[in-house]
């Protein structure tokens, strides 16, 4: 049994994109937490959070001023279009094929050059500090 | 005037394009057209880099084949050092790449295409995705999850990585392969076969539905490509490419993949980002052939598993010549699929998988080499040309999904041709069009990187719309 599960999605070598993965890093979290470090949402992650309870989905936002924490609502739909897949999607995809009976979360990183590269922004960087602290802290409750 | 009927974005599948319909004065169909409207420029990418960043580098091509990039450019790689990877790093190479074939058939048939063949054509277009099929049978749905999530493991344990693994270099591989690896690989076996052959059980009884899609959607005589061993039998690593007609009939035996440049040329269109491959010997575009699951099928002998044996004798009696319609695509990736879990089963039991010794280290001593295997969506060529320092002067990628350009092309038309009623149009007509491409499950990142062939058009316009400048290639 997981308590809880962060899905840090990003791409490292495509700079701010890879905030998440630094949040990863970054994050001190305790026994119980299954952090995993993917490129993109596949369908397949949805039967490893089926048993958690609180589920955290850290990703970089271009539209983000700072970091941002939101609650999720499961949508189904726009997969028709690719073969990777949007948070809200693969909630839904947990909660109907799984039973996922948790709760989701996305952590919004602020994120501003996209180019290719391994180094964050200034502001990525601090994003993903101030993420870890509020995804460990909201975990620890 | 012609009148245009644009499908955009194609839908479930891996990229992106468009597909015109040409209407003409009478209101009929009078052609159509598959562009490719994305590019990618791996080619230009990799010029300068050493050869042993190739597969590393070649991994990033594409997020769902990359299990084949890596080997064609890791077996390029060996060329170029003129060495032969160890025997056990080959046996993880070929676990690797059957476990991409898996996966990578498992999404295209459970994720993309089932919505069309377990809810129907005709089904409200916003239930025809995973979702919906979930709404109609999840265990069903489940199954395909769990396939491709097998091989997604596989390629983890043994790549390092479910994407974009790095693990095969020139020479071989960089780890051995463990024995807690080879145990929980064992473990997914009876699971998976059981699920593939739900699958084809499933599938096989479909098919009535479906006859007038069998015989419209992409059904036409062509060529047939695919790499088979010395006995002729289905072969995705190394052997020989054979070529074969609509008819059965051997047109080419036993041609050398490192030749691939004498009897295979590469044509371009001004609209369309993607290459068109023909057989030389019959010229452009008269030179039309089929890559990928229902070519490696018509072209093998046998599979050389007893499961999927029996599946391909099945297969083989749906035509007195070869299988030309496209919709037995599906058909075909399932049975490789069957095939696939079969050879994993066998490598996993051979002891020597296990074996450290997995790399052959060398300089470059050659300037140019060639490597080729069989990717899930067909035939792949990787053709590097490297200096005296093994930096990369020039490469040249000839893809699978390239290869079915032409193929393509001909099954949108002629599936337009039949179901398309431009005066009554519904969106079911149009979607079995999309479907015609989906048969073939193009990857179309992994696709276009010519940089300088494509047909190019920049148009300078103000704030108004209005053009100032154009400048044309094409």
């Amino acid at each position: 049994m997981v308590g809880a599960m962060v899905f840090a999605i990003g791409n490292t070598l495509r700079g701010d994109d890879g905030a998440a993965h630094r949040l990863a890093d970054l994050l001190s979290a305790g026994p119980g937490v299954d952090v995993r470090r993917v490129q993109q949402l596949t369908p397949e992650l949805a039967e490893a959070m089926a048993h958690a309870t609180t589920v955290v989905f850290a990703d970089a936002d271009p539209g983000a001023e700072t970091v941002r924490w939101e609650r999720l609502g499961a949508t189904a739909g726009r997969s028709s279009i690719s073969h990777s897949m949007a948070p809200a999607e693969l909630l839904a995809l947990a909660r109907r094929l799984y039973d996922f009976r948790g709760t989701a979360y996305v952590c919004h990183i602020p994120a501003r050059d996209f180019t290719p590269g391994s180094a964050l922004t200034p502001v990525a960087e601090a994003g993903a500090r101030g993420g870890a602290g509020f995804v460990a802290a909201y975990l620890r409750k | 005037m012609p009148q245009r009927i644009l499908i955009q974005p194609v839908t479930r599948i891996e990229g992106h394009a468009t597909i015109s319909i040409w209407v003409n004065d009478g209101g009929e169909v009078e052609s159509a057209q598959f562009h490719v409207t994305e590019f990618r420029g791996f080619e230009k990418i990799c010029e300068g880099r050493p050869l042993h960043e190739m597969p590393g580098l070649m991994s990033r091509v594409c997020g769902i084949c990359p299990v084949s990039h890596v080997l064609a450019s890791s077996k390029a790689g060996d060329a170029l050092l003129g060495v032969e990877a160890p025997p056990a790093a080959v046996k993880q190479r070929r676990l690797a790449n059957y476990a991409q074939i898996l996966q990578s058939h498992a999404l295209s048939f459970f994720h993309l295409s089932s919505p069309d063949l377990l809810l129907g054509m005709d089904a409200e277009a916003g239930k025809r995705n995973l979702f919906g099929l979930i709404e109609q049978d999840a265990a069903f749905a489940r199954r395909g999850i769990r396939l491709r999530q097998f091989g997604q493991r596989v390629i983890e344990l043994v790549g390092g990585r479910r994407i974009h693994p790095g693990w095969s270099v020139p020479g071989g591989v960089q780890t051995a392969v463990t024995a807690a690896t080879r145990d929980e690989i064992a473990a997914w076996v009876p699971e998976s076969l059981a699920s593939i052959e739900a699958a084809l059980h499933r599938m096989k009884s479909i098919t009535g539905s479906f006859r007038e899609e069998i015989e419209h959607i992409g059904n036409f005589p062509s060529l047939f490509l695919g790499t088979v061993n010395h006995d002729g039998a289905l072969e995705y690593y190394d052997g020989v490419i054979r070529i074969t007609d609509s008819e059965g009939n051997t047109v080419a035996e036993g041609l050398d993949p490192l030749r691939y440049d004498t009897y295979l040329g590469e044509a371009s269109e001004e609209w369309s980002f993607m290459k068109f491959p023909f057989y030389k010997p019959l010229g452009y575009p008269g030179g039309l052939y089929r890559v990928g699951p229902l070519a490696r099928l018509n072209v093998a002998t046998s599979t050389g598993t007893p499961r999927a044996d029996r599946e391909l004798r099945e297969f083989k009696h749906r035509a007195t010549g070869a299988v030309c319609q496209s919709f037995y695509y599906h058909l075909a990736r399932l049975i490789e699929m069957l095939h696939a879990v079969e050879r994993i089963e066998e490598l996993i039991g051979d002891p020597e998988l296990l074996s450290e010794d997995v790399r052959t280290k060398a300089m470059p001593n050659r300037r140019e080499g060639i490597g080729s295997c069989e990717a899930p969506r067909g035939t792949l060529f990787h053709h590097y040309f490297v200096d005296t320092d093994g930096l990369v002067r020039k490469a040249n990628l000839l893809i699978a999904t390239s290869q079915n350009n032409l193929a393509m092309n001909q099954a949108v038309e002629q599936t337009a041709k039949h179901f398309v009623l431009p005066r009554q149009l519904r969106e079911g007509m149009l979607n079995r069009v999309e479907a015609a491409i989906r048969c073939y499950d193009p990857c179309l990142s992994c696709s276009t990187h010519a940089l300088g062939k494509m047909p190019l058009m920049v148009e300078v316009r103000n704030r108004a719309g209005e053009l100032l400048d154009r400048v044309a290639r094409s």
